[in-house]
């Protein structure tokens, strides 16, 4: 490939999110702020399952118990020496050593490289998970991994000496900030897209499709499941870990079937499988979820939201079963304004990245 | 008894009939005989309710049966012995035959078990052991002895000699023949052209979904076309 | 010693006969519509509502328990009505999300309703007398509520096992559970058979609903979701959509359950000077006092190698999906 040129399009809109972002973030208004950022967040998470489960078809119920791996990996590894004897004073002696709390300026550079150690750490328990679940099929995988995710659960509230067990973990350094939400967001998007456009996506769609087709033209059906649901665990790390550093204070009750639930509401909302759609699935159900909060707070119906969220849900599934985009996809390449190589005087090549 | 009119039935976009139209007479054996995807199982399937026709109208002694539930068909006296006979393998012989007589008072179906088990032997039997047990010729018998214990004015057979021994093929058709002396209406589907068309009175040749040939048994086993498709001679 | 293992195995046979409740529900629905039924969990937590409310307002036992019964068998007719039908044969996956659905509406529903009576969002159980209290035989003392629980759990599955064998609608969930089409062609009216279907395991859910309720003393409208995860792995133990299996599952739970409690911290237990310090030592490390605290992560890590191993329950073979 020759050197990138970067359109002028992409730079355009790169610019003017950025310049949404700086207004926002210089505005003050902490509630919109944060609802940017939860929307970040969500999004991270939305894509981790798209790619393990939209693009695979298996679906997994356990991403939710990588996201609180990530969490408590990001915030156990940032506490400075000082609270951290104090606060877990019964910490492992080589765990206790770890303060990621430096930063080169203003950019907390032990911030971004303990979300990435919670992403790998996230990616080798997936990786021993996955080798084994992955080899099931339709619904039971999904219930194999659920029980993934109250094995995690209960190791948490277990595990007093690390992670206080039932008791809220506090004193996070709050270093999530619009940027760092928006710019893993972003790389989410962008890895979810590579992935599925590449070889390996195909693979991964191609055992979904049929596996019997797949395996007979040589496609291995672990492998691809396997890379997806590893990814999606990284990236539910990432979005663990900015979530913790967003909150500052949690405990192991927040990452269990309600978050789940959610997250899997907005793929389906969206369309497991399409990258733009689980976007546009994001954005509408946390609009929805965050207008329903307010109709509770004020008429004092609680649980109001959550049933009609859950009808929402069901009525989804029974009229437009594969979500408001499909599989399909929002021409991004157009909106960015990119002639990629392999539509390059074949305008229609690949039917399935229109919108 | 049995007249399709002009019945139109698609899958999606894909259309299986285009408008056939065939009867069936009391006390007559037609059989319907066709390659695979002719579209017989679908005929068959649009018959009993289990699929919906696009268009056109099945009607059974003069009712409009196309929009009907399957287990009204049943009752009005259609019954159909599916293909691959499709016995309930973890219920007993006894259970699967009462099962077929389930849309009838059970005082009645007690009596008729005993006709049913003079039918078939074997099925007597063996009445205490799990069907999914029983050989290929005598699952067959049993999904017959099913398909009786409804008490049908029309017994529809969908291949009714598939993956059976030559010797067992004899024994079906044997109760098939036996059937019709009794005068039993049957509609029967047969990839054994041969046979079908010894046993029946008139015979519908399906292709690609129309009806390409009809008439008399007789007539259909000496017609050029059905000895070179369906008869290899 | 001998006092502590008799309250253990009266523990796990309670505790499975629970779970023989719940799991032969899921077994019913999952062997007709390939469906796992996961507002199961949030039938049963509607159902200790349904009896909790009706002993608040003065019922006498018998009426509660009918308002109890009666509710819950309604509500799981008009999921099945409302949810299931639209989507029945659809992807397994759907039909699974579909569930988690309807479980968060019921439990938001009651989380409404509860506010709506000015009520907490725990409240204590009005445990009828007949639970209540202990029972004794010799040394030995046993919760009532076990004793009951036990025995009526094992008189209503004899008599759930004599409808499904005898009866010709019990026939007929089975056939159905069978061979569908086949079914349908015999003249089984399918829509009425899972109607009686999601009946019986509404029913059935109900009479766990008021045995979990009375056990724990409080409910909460959360209280579902593990009593549905510990009857699935029930009848994955038995072999999924197996009726006989789910009970001989649920109740293999049960001891299952109790091991690593009965085991943990064992070495306290022992009188001292019953063992050498060396087998203390050992039993000390292999099943520390806090082994019962992970008994969750334990069963489900059970789940997760029977799924593998023997998806077809201990007494089927094996059939997992074949991926290179």
């Amino acid at each position: 490939m020759s050197a990138l040129r970067i359109p002028r399009r992409t730079l355009v809109l790169l610019l003017a999110a950025s310049g949404t972002l700086a207004l926002l973030q210089l505005s003050g208004l902490a509630f919109w702020q944060g609802l940017a950022i939860n929307f970040a967040i969500f999004i991270i998470l939305v894509q981790a399952l798209n790619m393990a489960s939209g693009f695979t078809g298996v679906f997994s119920l356990g991403h939710i118990g990588f996201m609180a791996i990530g969490a408590y990996t990001s915030a156990i590894l940032t506490l400075p020496l000082a609270t951290k004897s104090e606060y877990l004073p019964n910490l492992p002696g080589w765990l206790a050593g770890i303060h990621l709390d430096v930063a080169v300026g203003p950019l907390p550079v032990g911030f971004f490289a303990a979300t990435l150690v919670a992403g790998l750490v996230a990616m080798v328990v997936a990786g021993l998970v996955g080798a084994v679940l992955m080899r099931l099929s339709g619904h039971f995988v999904a219930v194999a991994t659920l029980g993934f995710l109250v094995i995690v659960r209960v190791v948490l509230f277990n595990a007093d000496d690390i992670t206080r067990g039932s008791r809220t973990f506090s004193n996070v350094t709050p270093y999530t900030n619009l940027w760092w939400a928006w710019g893993w967001a972003v790389i989410a998007i962008y890895v979810a897209w590579r992935v599925k456009f590449s070889g390996l996506g195909r693979a991964m769609f191609a055992q979904k499709a049929d596996r019997w087709a797949a395996r007979s033209i040589g496609i291995s059906i672990l492998r691809p499941r396997l890379i997806a649901f590893v990814a999606g665990a990284f990236l539910s790390a990432i979005a663990g870990s900015l979530y913790a550093h967003f909150i500052t204070s949690f405990s192991p009750t927040v990452f269990y079937f309600d978050l789940t639930f959610r997250v899997i509401t907005m793929l389906v909302v969206g369309g497991m499988g399409s990258v733009s759609g689980a976007v546009i699935g994001t954005a509408l159900v946390l609009a929805l979820a965050e207008a329903l909060r307010r109709i509770e707070g004020a008429t004092l119906l609680y649980g109001l939201g959550g049933i009609l969220l859950a009808v929402f849900f069901i009525a989804v599934i029974i009229f437009r079963p594969s979500g408001i985009m499909g599989q399909r996809e929002v021409d991004l390449d157009r909106v960015l304004g990119w002639r990629p190589r392999w539509r390059r005087g074949r305008p229609d090549a690949e039917p399935s990245r229109r919108g | 008894m049995l007249e399709l009119v002009d019945l139109h039935v698609a899958y999606g976009n894909i259309r299986a009939l285009r408008g056939i139209s065939m009867r069936v007479e009391s006390g007559e054996l037609v059989a319907l005989i066709g390659s695979n995807g002719a579209g017989k199982s679908t005929t068959l399937k649009a018959i009993s309710g289990l699929l919906r026709p696009t268009s056109g109208r099945i009607l059974f002694e003069g009712e409009d049966i196309s929009r009907a539930s399957t287990d009204r068909i049943v009752s009005l006296g259609i019954s159909q012995c599916p293909e691959g006979r499709r016995v309930f393998a973890r219920l007993t012989v006894r259970e699967n035959l009462l099962l077929g007589g389930i849309t009838r008072p059970m005082s009645e179906v007690r009596s008729d078990l005993a006709s049913t088990t003079e039918l078939f032997p074997r099925l007597g039997e063996r009445m205490g052991q799990v069907a999914g047990t029983l050989s290929g010729g005598e699952q067959q018998m049993l999904a017959i002895g099913r398909a009786l214990m409804s008490r049908p004015r029309l017994l529809i057979l969908d291949e009714p000699s598939l993956g059976l021994a030559p010797l067992m093929v004899e024994r079906i058709f044997e109760v098939i023949d036996g059937l019709k002396d009794r005068g039993l209406t049957m509609l029967l589907v047969e990839q054994n052209v041969h046979h079908a068309l010894d046993s029946a009175d008139r015979a519908y040749v399906l292709e690609t979904g129309t009806i390409t040939l009809e008439g008399p048994a007789d007539m259909l086993r000496h017609d050029p076309e059905v000895e070179h498709s369906y008869l290899g001679r | 010693m001998d006092v502590y293992v008799i309250q253990q195995i009266v523990n796990a046979l309670s505790a499975g006969s629970l779970y023989a409740l719940m799991a032969v529900g899921l077994a019913l629905i999952f062997g007709i519509l390939r469906l796992i039924n996961f507002a199961h969990g949030d039938v049963m937590m509607v159902a200790a509502y349904l009896a909790a409310f009706s002993l608040f307002a003065g019922l006498p036992l018998p009426v509660a328990l009918g308002i109890m019964v009666g509710g819950t068998v309604l509500i799981g007719l008009a999921i099945e009505r409302i949810a299931y039908r639209p989507i029945r044969g659809g992807p397994e996956v759907a039909m699974l999300l579909t569930s988690f659905a309807v479980g968060q509406i019921l439990q938001n529903g009651t989380l409404l309703l509860t506010r709506l009576a000015s009520q907490p969002i725990q409240i204590a159980f009005p445990t009828p007398d007949v639970l209540q209290g202990v029972v004794a035989i010799g040394r030995v003392t046993i919760p009532k509520v076990n004793v009951v629980g036990f025995g009526s759990g094992m008189v209503i599955l004899v008599g759930v096992m004599l409808f499904l064998t005898r009866t010709r609608t019990g026939l007929s969930m089975h056939a159905a559970a069978d061979d569908l089409p086949a079914a349908q062609l015999v003249g089984i009216r399918i829509n009425r058979v899972v109607a009686a279907a999601f009946a019986l395991s509404a029913a059935l859910a109900s009479v766990a609903g008021l045995l979990y309720a009375s056990q724990a003393g409080q409910i909460n409208p959360y209280l579902g979701f593990t009593p549905v995860l510990k009857a699935f792995i029930a009848a994955v133990i038995g072999g999924f959509g197996s009726i006989p299996g789910a009970v001989v599952g649920a109740y293999a739970l049960g001891f299952l359950e109790v091991i690593p409690t009965a085991l943990g911290g064992i070495a306290d237990i022992l009188p001292v000077g019953a063992v050498s310090p060396e087998i203390d030592d050992l039993l000390r490390t292999i099943f520390p006092s806090a082994l019962g605290s992970y008994r969750d992560a334990i069963v489900f890590l059970f789940l997760i190698l029977m799924l593998l191993f023997r998806p077809n329950g201990i007494l089927g073979g094996g059939a997992r999906e074949d991926v290179p």
